[in-house]
């Protein structure tokens, strides 16, 4: 497998937008999409008939209709030449920008908006069918930190409790969302780690300050060539280098150790790709629904040994400033998580930090960036998708 | 009145395990020619081109990983806090399921467990880990 035409720097993200996350926003996603297109457009300067591709996540709040994108191109405008949806959880986001990069690359289309936008603090109506509704729901599964926490158990069990490491993630998180504006208001507080540590079991040991909180909200990327970034006199091209994904780690139950994930693939692929070491990461923006999450991926993609994250995160500064700074504007657990639109809130981050957009927030070394995600979890094992994307601040 | 629990809503597919539950079997599906058995059912077997029989098992295992879950699920919430398991079984599915005679505090991973069978959700269809001893 190779993806040679990413290393070329072939293809550019030439805008960014958001929408500040809100809880009960009383919005629909295509409200929310309006908004985030707008913002778009008018940063990035260009016409909206220039857009010819559409690349979006589904939205839990909509989830009942199949013509997603039908719907979002009618609302928003457009007539495009290709289309589609991604339903990788939150590993869609970035997984749109190399499959926006791909139809680009193969002649599909020129200029693909990737959207995502949902509201699922407002409305919600996706539900999981198969082993989820049979062989969970019945049997007690309630809500999503139950999964980490189990996964937190097999973890503490292997290598002793995460707790110091994952007390000091949330304090350098929550210090980020302190200097972020686009970050959930709700969530602006500061907080030390006893406060963490204090915080009420949900699925012991799974606490609540470990925790996504859902909300609404959208963000959207512009995705071309590197040829029409030119062209269009991009001031700051974002380029993807390198991308892998897995999806459906381990289905044959051949690894014996449910704490590992396709991390331990694409982690190592995406920065061979890239020709970097972990150690020339110069910010981490790692999918973070829980902070168990980002240990893992930590030791999986190559930052650390296993077992070693916890000290990892204690002996190093990740925070602005640090040596490996970590998801920089506070993270979807600091920021907020607008549903679908998930993975795209550690992935704007980036991007604005390779920009020098990120205000009190901006990075001094900001030339590259890896971002990753994270979707579903499978039966009795762990997450079963994720991906990798290493982006690079053009000339 | 709180909610009740979630049904289980059988399939073609999955009905001889359903059925089995009511005499308290536990059935995994078994690919006869890569020797192999899997949990929960699939369509086609994992492991080989080879047609699934179903073979009852002991429901013998070590347990993986376990949590003690405060957020009841619907019908759960008498039960709650209860606490919820993976379970390797011996013939290698892993199952998840709530655990029953043990005090969370107690148990350790790696331990050995076994299937049970419950009847606080009325209507018996419920399988548990205990501590095998």
């Amino acid at each position: 497998m190779t993806m040679q035409w990413l290393q070329d720097r072939e293809i550019a993200i030439v805008a960014c937008a958001d929408t500040k996350p809100v809880k009960r926003s009383g919005k629909t996603a295509l409200e929310l999409a309006g908004e985030v297109t707008d913002t778009l457009l008018r940063s990035a300067g260009i016409e909206r008939d220039r857009i010819d591709g559409l690349a979006a996540t589904p939205a839990n709040s909509e989830a009942y209709n199949p013509f997603w994108t039908s719907m979002l191109a009618d609302a928003l405008g457009l007539s495009v030449g290709w289309s589609q949806v991604t339903d990788i959880g939150g590993a869609s986001i970035i997984g749109n920008i190399l499959r926006a990069g791909a139809a680009v690359h193969a002649g599909l289309c020129e200029m693909v908006l990737c959207i995502a936008a949902d509201a699922p603090s407002t409305q919600f109506f996706a539900k999981q069918s198969g082993f989820r509704a049979e062989f969970c729901d019945p049997f007690g599964y309630s809500v999503l930190p139950l999964s980490f926490a189990l996964l937190t158990s097999a973890y503490a069990a292997r290598y002793g409790s995460p707790d110091r490491g994952l007390a000091r993630l949330a304090v350098t998180q929550r210090n980020g969302a302190l200097l972020n504006d686009r970050a959930c208001d709700y969530l602006r507080v500061p907080l030390t780690e006893e406060d963490y540590l204090a915080s009420r079991m949900i699925s012991h040991p799974l606490r609540l300050l470990d925790c996504v909180m859902r909300c609404d909200g959208a963000n959207a990327f512009l995705v071309t060539s590197s040829r029409m970034a030119r062209e269009m006199g991009c001031a700051a091209p974002v380029h993807p280098i390198a991308y892998r994904e897995c999806i459906n780690f381990d289905p044959k139950n051949a690894v014996d150790d449910i704490t590992l994930t396709g991390f331990t693939q694409a982690g190592p692929a995406a920065l061979r790709d890239a020709g970097l070491a972990p150690a020339d990461i110069q910010s981490f923006h790692p999918y973070d629904d829980f902070y168990i999450a980002i240990l893992l991926q930590l030791e999986q993609i190559g930052f650390c040994r296993r077992g070693q994250a916890s000290d990892f995160i204690r002996e190093h500064n990740v925070g602005i400033g640090g040596d490996l700074p970590i998801n920089t504007g506070g993270g979807q657990i600091s920021a907020g998580q607008p549903g679908l639109a998930n993975g795209g809130v550690n992935l704007i981050e980036a991007v604005r930090q390779l920009r020098g957009e990120a205000g009190p927030r901006q990075l001094a070394e900001a030339s590259n960036a890896m971002v990753t995600g994270i979707g579903v979890i499978q039966y009795a094992r762990n997450w079963g998708c994720s991906n990798v994307i290493i982006l690079e601040r053009g000339a | 009145m709180s909610e009740s629990r979630t049904p289980i809503v059988e399939t073609d597919l999955t009905r001889p395990f359903w059925q089995a539950t009511k005499q308290r079997r536990f059935l995994l599906q078994y690919d006869p020619k890569a020797d192999r058995y899997q949990f929960y059912p699939r369509p086609i077997s994992l492991y080989s081109t080879a047609p699934l029989v179903w073979r009852e098992v002991k429901g013998e295992g070590t347990l993986i990983a376990h949590t003690l879950c405060h957020t009841p699920a619907p019908g759960f919430a008498a039960l709650t806090p209860y606490i919820l398991a993976i379970v390797q079984l011996a013939e290698g599915p892993r199952v998840f399921a709530r655990v029953a005679d043990a005090k969370y505090e107690e148990l350790k991973v790696g331990q050995k467990m076994r299937i049970v069978w419950g009847d606080e959700l009325g209507d018996g269809r419920e399988y548990l880990f205990a501590p095998a001893n």
